[in-house]
């Protein structure tokens, strides 16, 4: 990938959601932004490869995607009343330290979880507005043609124009019934911008820190809903540790090497407080589960300090909220930590095939036989676990491992233990 | 079956715990144990915003604050769906908050 085409797709995902969200603001017309920022990003393609990637590439597509904007109205001869309003307030911006006001992303958000779209088709709108996913990935992550995607996405939208979905905060009871979907939306949004499953990076941190304001600003609009605290909490005790988690080199640290000491200690209570206040309201959930796993590792202060006990009866919790195979490779993870790798292994192969495609299945498997002893078998799983992964991070900390393998099954004795 | 567990705290007793840790690991070891339990669960504001209706004869008399002369508040309560009332007393005394509470375990009455 050229420098041009990286830069444009860093910018992409990090200010395309911004562009449609304050264009849609601007314009009352969500289709419009969308299409407006759309053709910006054509431009940048056609143009920053032989032009060069401009000073300010998040400028030059807001100016751009407003030109854009005004040629489609101009075009639709609509523009008369709305130019006007594209004229004024196009450079305001939100104050992340003031509280109260709400991001028009959020907005943007709930407008995509709209009822009257399916499920699937909220998430997708949501991805592509708010990450800048394309329609291939789209249609990628789905399982499904490019063109069916985009006749999805097209229809989707028609929709939000004719049902004249308002650009807004739903109020009461409304905001409740799309709130599964909001959740869902900004945490993929932090899991993409905590570990990216993209080669171009391995972390995305602005799009972390994203994810956690919104969070935020959803818990002042909903601070008695557990599970809002709980997504809050959840992305912020990964925030507190992600200092420790890559190296120098940008290789990826185990839980279990971490240097506990860079971990963000005040940050971590503040948390666990706020998680404690959601959970003793007696309404389990998905993203409290998660968040409490999370707070078990983030409050020992050693590894071998480890509530495993705890931890995997949190498991239990959660794969009875929702049941998922991933999950299940975690619960079995801390079984091996409570009980032994003999244990964990037996986990492990009692969850038949539905992870076999899955890198960290194999990974787990690989550090489970370690543990007994098998290390040739060991290393076949962690060569298994590298093909099926992209990671750069993931990738190299599992060449290492490989190496180790083969350097132990040589006779050389052990490197690094 | 279903129960209600009725959590009650008293005024002057009550401490929060000892540390933030040891609160968190407890509130959420019980939260843990509540799997696939809870039918309802209402959390109560503290007792100084609620408001007391009583009668005096016929006419009701409207007063700011708890009842005055109790010495415990309810401070929530979680509705479970267990196979046995031990269960649901179990469930109770893993509750992470101590000094100063009591867990009432009623039967929720149906049909």
């Amino acid at each position: 990938m050229n420098e041009a085409s990286q830069a444009l797709e860093q910018y992409v995902r990090d200010e395309s959601a911004r562009l449609v969200a304050s264009l849609t603001r601007q314009l009352g017309d969500f289709d419009l932004a969308e299409e407006s920022v759309q053709d910006a990003i054509l431009e940048a393609l056609s143009h920053w490869p032989a032009s060069g990637v401009p000073k300010e590439p998040g400028a030059w597509l807001r100016v751009t995607a407003r030109r854009k904007a005004t040629d489609r109205l101009r075009r639709e001869a609509r523009y008369r009343d709305r130019l006007q309003v594209l004229g004024k307030s196009l450079e305001r911006t939100v104050d992340p330290d003031q509280p109260g006001v709400i991001d028009d992303r959020l907005v943007l958000i709930f407008m995509c979880c709209h009822p009257t779209l399916s499920r699937e088709v909220q998430v997708a709108l949501t991805l592509r507005s708010l990450l800048g996913v394309t329609t291939a990935q789209l249609a990628k992550a789905f399982l499904t043609s490019d063109a069916t995607m985009t006749r999805r996405i097209v229809r989707a939208k028609r929709k939000i124009v004719e049902a004249g979905i308002p650009f807004a905060i739903p109020s009461g009871d409304e905001i409740r019934g799309r709130l599964s979907e909001v959740l869902t939306s900004i945490y993929v949004m932090f899991n993409e911008g905590y570990l990216s499953a993209g080669p171009a990076t391995s972390q995305r941190e602005e799009l972390a820190n994203d994810a956690e304001w919104l969070a935020g600003l959803l818990r002042q609009l909903l601070p008695e809903e557990p599970e809002v605290t709980g997504l809050l909490a959840l992305i912020r005790l990964h925030q507190a540790r992600r200092r420790a988690r890559f190296d120098d080199r940008g290789e990826i640290v185990l839980m279990k090497d971490q240097d506990r000491s860079v971990w963000d200690r005040p940050a971590i209570n503040a948390a666990i407080e706020l998680l404690t206040s959601a959970l003793r309201m007696g309404q389990p959930g998905f993203y409290q589960a998660q968040a409490a796993i999370a707070g078990c590792h983030a409050v020992a202060a050693r590894w071998e300090d480890t509530n495993w006990e705890l931890i995997v009866n949190l498991y239990d919790q959660l794969l009875s909220i929702a049941d998922s195979p991933i999950a299940a490779l975690n619960r079995a993870i801390a079984i091996e930590y409570r009980d032994g790798p003999e244990a964990g292994l037996a986990e492990l192969d009692s969850m038949g095939k539905s992870l076999d495609s899955y890198h960290l299945f194999h990974a787990a498997r690989a550090q489970m036989l370690r543990g007994m002893g098998r290390s040739s078998e060991a290393a076949d799983e962690d060569r298994l676990a590298s093909k099926l992964t992209s990671n750069p991070a993931e990738l190299s900390l599992l060449q290492r491992r490989i190496e180790d393998e083969t350097f132990i099954k040589d006779g050389h004795g052990h490197r690094r233990q | 079956m279903k129960y209600a567990m009725v959590i009650l705290r008293d005024k002057e007793e009550w401490q929060p715990l000892s540390t933030e840790q040891l609160d968190f690991e407890l509130t959420a070891g019980w939260w843990a144990g509540l799997k696939g339990k809870v039918v309802a669960s209402v959390r109560l504001g503290l007792p100084d915003e609620s408001t007391t209706v009583t009668w005096r004869g016929d006419q009701p008399v409207v007063t700011d604050g708890p009842y005055v002369e109790a010495k415990e508040t309810v401070g929530g309560i979680v509705v479970v769906d267990v196979g046995s009332a031990q269960e649901a007393i179990e469930l109770a005394t893993t509750f992470p908050s101590r000094v100063g509470i009591r867990i009432e375990v009623r039967p929720v009455l149906e049909g």
